[in-house]
């Protein structure tokens, strides 16, 4: 009932890599009609919004580094989840990590004033970021080791309370002035951002060096075999002596860490203060990621590049003022899962049309084979 | 008088419970024949919105040509049947995709439940806020008029009688028919009851639309009877409660039932004192039903039933164990090959 992760192969044969990107194109093509269709109905003009779309979001300098600036986060937590998923497991709390990344980093950034050295102060940040979304993702896999509750639904429900935490501090004790949010932080606690533009080095360094790193411990790793093991088979795993339980914690523990620097990333850039809704949805654009590369590391980078196009460029088309193109952001969300949809079913159509052939060949009952099996035997002993 | 306020309370944990009720009694016949429909949270939004436009769109296109009243019933009419439609095509989705092209029912829910908001999202943005049609309420005569259970039971509106009958009549399919005993044996056991006859995967086909039907029918309840009007927030993540309610209810219909109204009832509990608390503790008490939810899967689910009870009087373990213990069905999330 879990996706299973593909082992990684040395050579993929050029004509499956060729059919693969064909069913993403034809996947991609039917979401992109659909979604053509549904636009006309309401009365806009599909062809122009999405001319203004791509030109909102790769025609200048600046938008480009919006466009590279919203990949990051979905790309760093879509790193942290390849180690979850390649172990078998569905961390749909990661959107409750990341609120939790970015309240701990909050406790340290709210503090610092605009004389402190951003030196002692960045890694601090970060150190308890990682330390909160880790502790959160322990929490979702504690409940599944000790009390066989689910992964998906200890996440779901830590997700909704780490949301109401968060609310109750912004209305709380860390309310500042009117508004339900923290004060803007000062400027040592913020990541710098390159002269003149809106681009973090620091960040775009964070999760560069997240996925490799991640790459390299499921591909050059003992441990990274061993999740690969339990993502196979659980029970083959632990027999074959991998301790599933502990590596269990431990992969969660991984994904929550990096999914708390999410959340860093989010406070300590993006908005520059804690603000309600600050995981905004990438634990699952993250999720979508990873399921739509089929967990192919490889292909993340760009993909996840690809798919920032849409966000960045969808919001010029909310402020546009000609009204045939003027569009909710929300959108933007509605190409990206019906997209992984579409990716999903159009693989599952491509393996039943590959397989059909031997399907047939799997009617003859098994009890069958077995009377048959059965009757060639004493032939055979009567025969000796 | 106080009694009063405590009826009219305990029948308001009984409307705003209706859609939860009618989503896990869907759920729970989903996964009866062995399909998890994980899509549920985005179903009841999408069928929410749904139900919303065609009901308004309709009493838009009727309203001078017939009586008020008619109106109000036949949009509530159109809007709970394309409700029930968005609900059906959703629960195709998971079938389809996992019966005939052999993709993982947890991922192509997880990604339904995002699509479902995102669509519901996008479609209701013109619409929020907006009033919707009167609510049909349709107190039941003479049943009405029962002391306590009239007032708390019969004056309610046409989602909250469909729930109770729907519970009524799933409790007695599953557990007294024969059509029952085969839905049950197909989430047990599916290799047996395909040898007895049985077409499995044409039987979760049916039993899997049914529930989507019915959740469909709980995301109508809630803008066409509870809310009355469009808000993601209102509905948002009540399917999730819907699923977990699934697995606290050990997959039998009583049971999910009681435990949607105790979920109700604490959120009734949460609202009816907030207004004395600080803003800070209330976002904290929001919290409540979810870890309420995290609670009571981690005592039926694991082994700590078990332990609780050594230590309690032996007289009371089967009544605990009949209220407590919940196993999913054998083949639950499992695809079968009938060939």
């Amino acid at each position: 009932m879990i996706a299973k992760p593909r082992t990684a192969r040395i050579s993929v044969p050029l004509s499956r890599t060729l059919i693969g990107a064909i069913t993403i194109v034809l996947a991609l093509v039917a979401v992109l009609i659909a979604i053509g269709v549904i636009l006309i109905l309401i009365g806009k003009n599909p062809l122009a919004a999405g001319e203004q779309l791509v030109q909102g979001a790769l025609g200048t300098a600046a938008s480009r580094a919006d466009v590279i600036m919203f990949a990051l986060p979905t790309l760093l937590g879509a790193s942290g989840l390849l180690i979850t998923f390649t172990a078998g497991l569905w961390n749909i709390g990661i959107e409750g990590q990341i609120t939790l990344g970015a309240i701990f980093a909050t406790i340290l950034a709210r503090s610092v004033t605009a004389t402190d050295s951003p030196l002692i102060v960045l890694p601090l940040e970060l150190l308890l970021a990682m330390l909160g979304g880790a502790l959160w993702a322990a929490l979702t896999g504690l409940l599944k080791l000790f009390g066989n509750v689910n992964e998906i639904f200890g996440g779901v429900a830590l997700n909704f309370v780490a949301q109401n935490i968060l609310i109750a501090l912004l209305n709380g004790p860390w309310k500042a002035g009117t508004y339900s949010s923290t004060a803007p932080f000062a400027a040592p606690a913020l990541l710098p951002a390159l002269n003149g533009t809106r681009l973090s080095p620091l960040a775009i360094a964070i999760t560069l060096a997240a996925y490799a790193g991640v790459v390299f411990t499921l591909r050059g790793t003992h441990w990274g075999l061993q999740l690969k093991a339990m993502g196979r088979n659980e029970r083959s795993a632990l027999l074959l002596g991998v301790r599933t339980r502990r590596n269990t914690l431990l992969a969660l523990i991984a994904c929550g860490a990096l999914a708390g620097l999410v959340g860093a990333i989010e406070a300590l850039f993006v908005r520059g203060k804690l603000a309600p809704g600050i995981s905004g949805g990438i634990g699952f654009a993250g999720t979508l990621l990873a399921l739509l590369v089929n967990l192919r590391a490889g292909w993340l980078p760009i993909v996840a590049l690809l798919l920032a196009i849409v966000p960045v460029g969808g919001l010029k088309l909310t402020m546009a003022l000609d009204e045939s193109v003027q569009l909710d952001t929300s959108l933007g969300n509605v190409f990206q899962s019906a997209l992984v949809l579409a990716v999903l079913l159009a693989n599952g159509i491509r393996a039943r049309w590959r397989t059909r052939p031997t399907m047939q060949a799997a009617i003859v009952p098994e009890s069958l084979i077995i009377s048959a099996a059965a009757e060639i035997t004493t032939h055979t002993i009567g025969k000796g | 008088m106080a009694d009063d306020i405590l009826i009219r309370q305990i029948a308001g944990i009984v409307t705003s419970g209706t859609p939860i009720v009618l989503a896990a009694l869907g759920e729970t016949l989903a996964e009866r024949a062995g399909v998890i429909n994980l899509g549920v949270d985005g179903t009841l939004l999408l069928s929410a919105v749904s139900a919303f436009i065609t009901a308004l769109a309709v009493q838009k296109g009727l309203s001078g040509h017939m009586d008020a009243g008619l109106v109000t019933l036949i949009a509530a009419l159109a809007g709970s049947l394309v409700a029930m439609l968005v609900g059906v095509i959703e629960s195709l989705v998971v079938t389809i995709s996992s019966i005939e092209l052999k993709q993982s029912q947890v991922a192509i829910g997880f990604v339904l439940t995002l699509l479902g908001r995102d669509l519901a999202i996008f479609l209701g943005t013109p619409y929020r806020s907006q009033g919707g049609i009167p609510v049909l309420f349709l107190p039941i005569p003479l049943l009405k008029d029962i002391p306590l259970l009239g007032p708390i039971l019969f004056q309610h509106d046409l989602f909250t009688y469909l729930s109770l009958i729907t519970l009524i009549v799933m409790w007695f399919w599953i557990f007294r028919t024969k059509p029952g005993l085969t839905l049950r044996s197909v989430g047990e056991r599916p290799a047996t009851a395909f040898a007895r006859g049985a077409n499995v995967n044409r039987i979760r086909y049916i039993y899997t639309a049914i529930g989507g039907a019915l959740i469909g029918l709980g995301g109508a309840a809630y803008t066409l009877s509870v809310n009355s009007t469009w808000d993601e927030n209102a509905v948002g993540g009540n399917g999730w409660i819907a699923l977990a309610i699934v697995i606290f209810g050990g997959w039998q219909p009583l049971r999910v039932v009681i435990g949607v109204y105790l979920v109700a009832a604490l959120r009734v509990l949460v609202t009816s004192v907030q207004s004395s608390f600080d803003p800070a503790l209330v976002g904290l008490m929001n919290a409540a039903p979810w870890l309420l939810m995290i609670i009571t899967l981690f005592l039926v689910s694991g082994s700590y039933l078990e332990r609780l009870l050594k230590i309690l009087p032996r007289s009371v373990h089967p009544a605990l164990r009949a209220l407590l213990r919940s196993k999913p069905p054998a083949a639950l999330g499992t695809p079968f090959e009938q060939g």
